[in-house]
């Protein structure tokens, strides 16, 4: 029965998919190592004649086998886990330039496109919106005359709209701080996470003293290689599933450098020397557009800020399992604080 | 402080040899006076004994894998991190030790949080002074002024506060990042010297004592998280530490940041008083392009600073928890990941 269940974790090995898998090498190496190590003390407890010495070394010897059946059902879960499940979903991700071979290739493209349309949103309030807004506020008219001086700010009103996008440019630049960490998270998880710290934690796990932080080190590696990937396709396509255009920006008319600045007439949506309210109300409304402040809070509020603190909380509470069951009982919430 | 490893084994061998001598002469007693408590006590504190010397054994040999005793015969050195990452001997020497090399990794980390926070706070500084720029009429020209400003005044890129406040932002966060690290390397100083020093010998005396075993075991389990888990996952880091790896186009961003950093902008310009002034060009879109690239290197900031940092701490915390069982006790510094 036991062999069958070894055939059995063995099978899907047949089917490996060429793939990027250096950390193989070093998890054999951590997991050979730990083996020697402890047959060293096997033999050693027949030295000293120690009956608990070698109790010890016999069930550390178990949880090296463990660790080898570890590495076996990652070698397995990486070498399909990209071409039966991440295929549909990365075929969902596909765009024109880029089609993803792994689900964390899946997911960073996803980043990436998250980032770079977040960005041209934000250039394009910032060009369209906050300066036009911000300069007009700025506007004001004045006389002087032989040290006596009159300055009307006639269009100081425009200020109240101006800080409120203000506000809303600062949420959006967190939300791309947001979206470029869950990038480096990936690449780190890519670069360092899978193929360092698991095999360091396969290592780390195989000994009584060490096997917190190896499960710990190994459910990090694969809750950020695995889940974490899968957690941004999933709330990248459940944000899609909502049916939202594009921000569309009000045409503000602020005035130029071109204006003739030697007259009094002002060009532009605001004249200070009019003193008139209506140019604040209709800027105030120009700010608070549906068309453009839906979109917004949509794209950034929650496709930036709340699905990426969910994908950190899923990832987290994976790591929080996966490292009791590797034998670790550590608390994450530190971690869950960064989010 | 300097500590001479070689006087602790000599003591420990010391202090092993009165404990086996009294423990000898309190068997003798029980025996004498027919009293099996005292020759069971001794039966386990011997063993305790025995487990003490192997305990004292084990850390002088970790203390000298790390490199803290520079008479170690076997230490992990530099060479080994060369070899699993040949990248990484452009900043660490084949002959440093695991304290050094952890040192020169957070130095390095340090200098890559330095150059992303003197880019926000130069992209911040330059946004204020874009905000700030105004344009004075003086009507009529001809006057030159003589009796005043007259006529529209603006600070036609005013808006520039808005992108300002994003950077108040980003400072923040990249503040937090170097002084995270900055912080890092303090607490290495104190792993190497305050610790090994003082707590760790102090732990060990008192692991030997019956009634406060427990309470040595729990030091001794924080001592050897502390000192050993914590510098080796820095030591694993610094081998594979390469900000090309973690930022797609690193060097483009780079320089992006240093042009920012540096003030060399083509799209500045300088607004004169009067009607004659030279308008300029009323756009900053060089430096608004450049906050993308600044954003990219403060996110990779935050992370290898802060995200690691704590990884690195909860691993210890692990490793702490299980030593402390080994030990008898039940330890738990997790909560060292509030330093952030």
């Amino acid at each position: 029965m036991k062999k069958m269940l070894m055939l059995l974790l063995l099978l899907p090995l047949c089917f490996a998919a060429d793939g990027d898998m250096e950390w193989l090498t070093f998890a054999l190496i951590a997991a050979f190592s730990a083996f020697g190590i402890l047959v060293v003390l096997y033999l050693f407890s027949y030295l000293v004649d120690s009956r608990q010495m070698r109790l010890v070394a016999t069930g550390e010897l178990y949880q090296v086998g463990a660790a080898m059946l570890l590495i076996v059902l990652f070698v397995a879960l990486q070498a399909n886990f990209d071409t039966i499940i991440s295929g549909p979903l990365s075929g969902t991700f596909s765009t024109e330039d880029f089609e993803p071979t792994s689900l964390i290739g899946a997911a960073k493209s996803v980043s990436n496109g998250i980032s770079e349309y977040q960005w041209e949103e934000l250039k394009k309030l910032n060009n369209k919106v906050a300066v036009p807004l911000g300069s007009m506020a700025s506007l004001s008219a004045t006389c002087s005359f032989l040290g006596t001086t009159f300055t009307a700010p006639g269009c100081i009103g425009i200020q109240v709209p101006s800080s409120s996008i203000t506000f809303a440019m600062n949420a959006m630049v967190s939300s791309l701080l947001v979206q470029n960490s869950q990038i480096m998270l990936l690449n780190l998880a890519q670069n360092f996470f899978f193929p360092v710290l698991f095999p360091l934690g396969i290592f780390l796990r195989c000994f009584q003293f060490s096997r917190g932080a190896g499960g710990f080190l190994m459910a990090i590696a694969v809750a950020f290689y695995f889940v974490y990937p899968a957690a941004i396709l999933v709330t990248k396509g459940m944000v899609d599933m909502v049916e939202m255009p594009d921000p569309s920006y009000p045409s503000i008319s602020a005035p130029t450098e071109e204006m003739d600045w030697a007259s009094f007439e002002v060009e532009g949506d605001c004249n200070p020397f009019d003193l008139n309210p209506y140019y604040t109300t209709r800027q105030v409304n120009n700010v608070l557009d549906p068309d453009m402040i839906d979109p917004i809070l949509y794209y950034f509020f929650v496709g930036g800020l709340f699905t990426t603190m969910i994908n950190i909380i899923v990832a987290l509470s994976t790591v929080r399992g996966l490292s009791s069951l590797l034998g670790a009982e550590v608390d994450v919430s530190a971690l869950a604080r960064i989010s | 402080m300097a500590v001479d490893f070689n006087e602790i084994q000599t003591l420990s061998l010391l202090a092993a040899g009165i404990t086996l001598i009294t423990m000898g002469m309190v068997y003798a007693l029980g025996t004498l006076l027919n009293n099996p408590r005292f020759t069971v006590w001794v039966k386990t504190e011997i063993f305790q004994v025995f487990v003490s010397v192997v305990i004292v054994f084990v850390i002088l040999f970790a203390i000298g894998l790390i490199g803290l005793d520079p008479d170690a015969d076997f230490k992990i050195t530099g060479n080994w991190l060369i070899l699993l990452s040949p990248g990484a001997e452009e900043y660490i020497d084949e002959y440093d030790t695991v304290f050094e090399v952890d040192k020169k990794y957070l130095e390095s980390l340090a200098g890559f949080d330095y150059n992303a926070l003197t880019g926000a706070r130069a992209s911040m500084g330059m946004y204020d002074e874009f905000s700030k720029y105004t344009k004075q009429p003086c009507q009529p020209g001809w006057l030159f002024c003589m009796f005043g400003a007259n006529g529209v005044s603006i600070r036609p890129l005013s808006g520039a506060i808005a992108p300002m406040q994003g950077m108040n932002l980003l400072m923040y966060t990249t503040t937090v990042s170097y002084l995270t690290v900055l912080i890092q390397l303090a607490f290495l100083k104190f792993i190497k010297s305050g610790l090994i020093a003082v707590y760790l010998p102090f732990a060990i005396v008192l692991r030997s004592l019956p009634f406060m075993r427990q309470f040595g075991g729990g030091l001794l389990a924080i001592c050897l998280s502390l000192f050993l888990v914590y510098p080796t996952l820095l030591f694993v880091e610094a081998a594979f530490w390469n900000p090309e790896s973690i930022v797609d186009d690193y060097e483009t961003s780079r320089e992006e940041v240093a042009d920012v950093s540096n003030n060399e902008l083509d799209d500045r310009t300088v607004y004169g008083i009067g009607s004659f002034a030279h308008p300029g060009e009323w756009s900053f879109s060089k430096t608004i392009d450049s906050l993308k690239h600044v954003i990219k290197l403060c996110s990779a900031a935050f992370i290898v600073s802060t995200f690691l940092f704590t990884v690195n701490i909860l691993a210890a915390a692990a490793a702490a928890r299980a030593f402390g069982r080994i030990m008898g006790a039940d330890v738990d510094i997790s909560r060292m990941a509030q330093i952030i």
